[in-house]
């Protein structure tokens, strides 16, 4: 397994709900390699349209009238509000706004981790929050990949057994190999087995990140990934990131910097848990 | 971890062992449970074999009479056949045979007796004929002023027979026309031996004229190992002309003395076991709490709740069984050094394999059972809010 090591230079997008040129050929069949649960079930996609050839398209995530609210006094806090997007694979797309605006919310509903209020959110023709929360935790592991806002390394397993987490359950005996392959991506073969007090800042957000993308996935969310670096670090981690969307990873980064929301082909601004534009 | 072979199972591992202090914490509650129990119950089971030990020896448990219907003397609350009834009597050679039954290594003391009316200092009185190591032996409980008797020519007095003569230690008292000495006076004992005069068997069976007969014979006999009933019926068959029988009274002291020590044991185990327990289940709560993030992470990366519960009870079941095992071998190590202590005396301590299979088996118990509710309450973090922890 080798990844793209190029920067990303496509043209940025601002906007929301319309259709894409289709993404470049998927890398990866829709479901896993070596994975031990069961398939997914899959459920049709709403009403596909058809294209001007004939052929049949459908974005690649959509969410439709998407409202979020968090339990509380007075009613609650409203986190999103009748957010509806479309997303076509392989691009990606950087989620700005200010603090409390929703991004983070709208990264967790779009990661299979918290159901919205109201409204669907249906990811290659699956309505996502249809599924069995253990089906749910099954599509995070097969499809997903997480980048963290901290990080969230275990700090009592190595880089090497860090990146190694999504594939604990697969019954490959190509683990290590396709971890410590994850490792190099990143550069850091080297530091396989340190444990993550023992790695700098930088090094950590790049573990993060061969832990997101060992599994292959075809999605993959990352949450401020870049928050506490210095620039280089920065620099090293975008560059992974547009080379993950151009080898066919759908690319989900909520930023509140305009560098990072530079390297990302396509814009959406969040205010008051509302698509801004 | 081996190449390719990482699971849920090397994620417990790691943990517990790169978190040395938080395991060895976790540990200790089951270790104090395993090692009380193992040493409570090894020494248990020592003083129970020295106790039973030091119970048989403490007095006779089996006495032997002559089979016979004419009831003419007892002896402590044992009826002893009459002297001129025409049967069969018990002769000394027939203490030599209780020597040859079977089970031969299960006695420890026999003591016959000849007892009769003789004359005393001029008066009626009853004369007891022992062998008297044999006869101290047998009755531990006994306090007397003096030396023992050391030879046929000395005498014992009953407290009660020496006041109404007027004899004391080193005074000379006349027994079927022999001046015997007075070697020692028994303190009150508050039973017949108070009234007796004990003098040699050999001596007696001269004074009373029958020669190389006994009128019962005490049987003191281990039965730690065999129910006591098993040697009455072997000493039986040895000897079918006597009437061979166990005292119940001393088998059901032992029976409810071994009875208590082994209540005691079982209920501080008890109490010990629900402790351990206990202090299992919140360190593993606090355990969890300080993890919430990383199982929020766990969470997040598609691990499902079984895979979480699988973790935390991974983690339980190696603690619970490296806890039992260093447990009982503490457990049995600490016994050896307490139980001769307790017993002032040296006790057994064996390595026991069925206690080893019932502490670890307890200790997997304690520490599964400890660890279910912490591991339920793990995998039913949501992951968002896991993350959100801090």
């Amino acid at each position: 397994m080798s990844f793209f090591r190029s920067y990303h230079k496509g043209p940025v997008r601002e906007n929301v709900g319309e259709a894409q040129e289709p993404p470049p050929h998927p890398v990866l069949p829709p479901t896993q390699r070596g994975q031990s649960s069961t398939p997914l079930p899959y459920s049709p996609s709403p009403s596909p349209e058809s294209g001007p050839g004939g052929e049949v398209t459908r974005p690649y995530i959509s969410l439709q009238q998407v409202t979020k609210v968090y339990p509380g006094p007075d009613g609650g806090v409203l986190a999103l509000n009748n957010v509806s997007l479309d997303i076509e694979r392989g691009e990606f797309v950087a989620i700005v706004g200010p603090s409390g605006s929703g991004k983070s919310t709208l990264l967790t509903v779009l990661g299979a981790m918290s159901p919205p209020s109201s409204g669907r959110v249906i990811i290659d023709g699956l309505d996502l929050y249809h599924l069995p929360p253990e089906q749910l935790a099954d599509f995070r592991r097969q499809r997903m990949g997480f980048v963290f806002q901290q990080q969230h390394l275990i700090p009592y397993l190595t880089a090497l057994e860090n990146v190694l987490l999504p594939l604990a359950l697969s019954r490959s005996d190509q683990k290590t190999a396709r971890a410590i392959d994850a490792l190099g991506v990143v550069g850091l073969e080297h530091r396989a087995g340190h444990l993550p007090g023992q790695l700098s800042g930088g090094e950590q957000g790049r573990v993060a990140i061969a832990r997101a993308i060992v599994n292959e996935p075809l999605i993959i969310l990352a949450d401020e990934p870049t928050g506490n670096l210095d620039a280089a670090a920065r620099e090293s981690i975008f560059q992974l990131l547009c080379s993950l969307s151009e080898k066919g990873r759908t690319i989900l980064l909520v930023t509140h910097s305009a560098e990072a929301a530079s390297a990302a082909n396509r814009r959406i601004s969040l205010q008051d848990g509302r698509v801004a534009g | 971890m081996s190449k390719g072979s990482f699971g849920l199972r090397d994620i417990a591992l790691s943990h517990l062992r790169r978190r040395k202090t938080r395991t060895l914490i976790l540990a200790m509650g089951l270790l104090v449970g395993t090692v009380t129990v193992t040493a409570v119950s090894a020494t248990t089971q020592g003083l129970k074999t020295d106790i039973n030990r030091k119970m048989d020896e403490f007095g006779a448990n089996i006495v032997i009479t002559p089979d016979s219907a004419d009831l003419l003397l007892s002896y402590g609350g044992v009826v002893v056949s009459g002297v001129s009834s025409q049967v069969e009597e018990l002769k000394e050679g027939d203490a030599a045979a209780i020597r040859t039954i079977r089970r031969k290594e299960n006695i420890n003391l026999i003591a016959p007796k000849l007892l009769g009316l003789a004359d005393i200092e001029g008066r009626k009185g009853t004369i007891m004929g022992v062998r008297f190591p044999d006869e101290l032996d047998i009755r531990r409980w006994w306090d007397w002023r003096g030396q023992p008797p050391g030879s046929p020519e000395e005498a014992l007095l009953g407290s009660q027979v020496a006041r109404a003569l007027g004899k004391d230690v080193g005074d000379s008292v006349q027994v079927g026309g022999f001046p015997l000495r007075v070697a020692a006076v028994l303190e009150p004992t508050g039973t017949t031996d108070d009234s007796l005069v004990y003098i040699d068997l050999a001596l007696a069976q001269t004074v009373l004229e029958r020669p190389g007969k006994v009128s019962l014979i005490e049987v003191s006999a281990w039965c730690s190992d065999c129910p006591v009933e098993t040697i009455v019926l072997e000493i039986q068959e040895k000897l079918p002309h006597a009437r061979v029988n166990a005292i119940k009274q001393a088998v059901a002291s032992k029976l409810s003395t071994l009875e208590v020590v082994s209540r005691f044991a079982l209920g501080l185990s008890l109490v010990v076991l629900l402790v351990g327990g206990l202090m299992v289940m919140i360190t593993m709560l606090s355990s969890i709490a300080e993890r919430t993030r990383e199982i929020g992470v766990f969470r997040a990366i598609g691990f499902r709740r079984e895979h979480i519960m699988q973790i935390i009870l991974t983690e339980a079941f190696t603690i619970s069984l490296a806890s039992g095992v260093i447990g009982f071998a503490a457990g049995t190590l600490l016994a050896t050094l307490v139980a001769g202590r307790i017993a002032e005396s040296p006790v057994p301590i064996a390595w026991d394999p069925v206690l080893a299979l019932q502490v670890i088996g307890l200790a997997l118990a304690m520490g599964l059972v400890g660890g279910l509710y912490p591991a339920w309450r793990a995998a039913r973090l949501d992951p968002v809010t896991a993350l959100r922890a801090l």
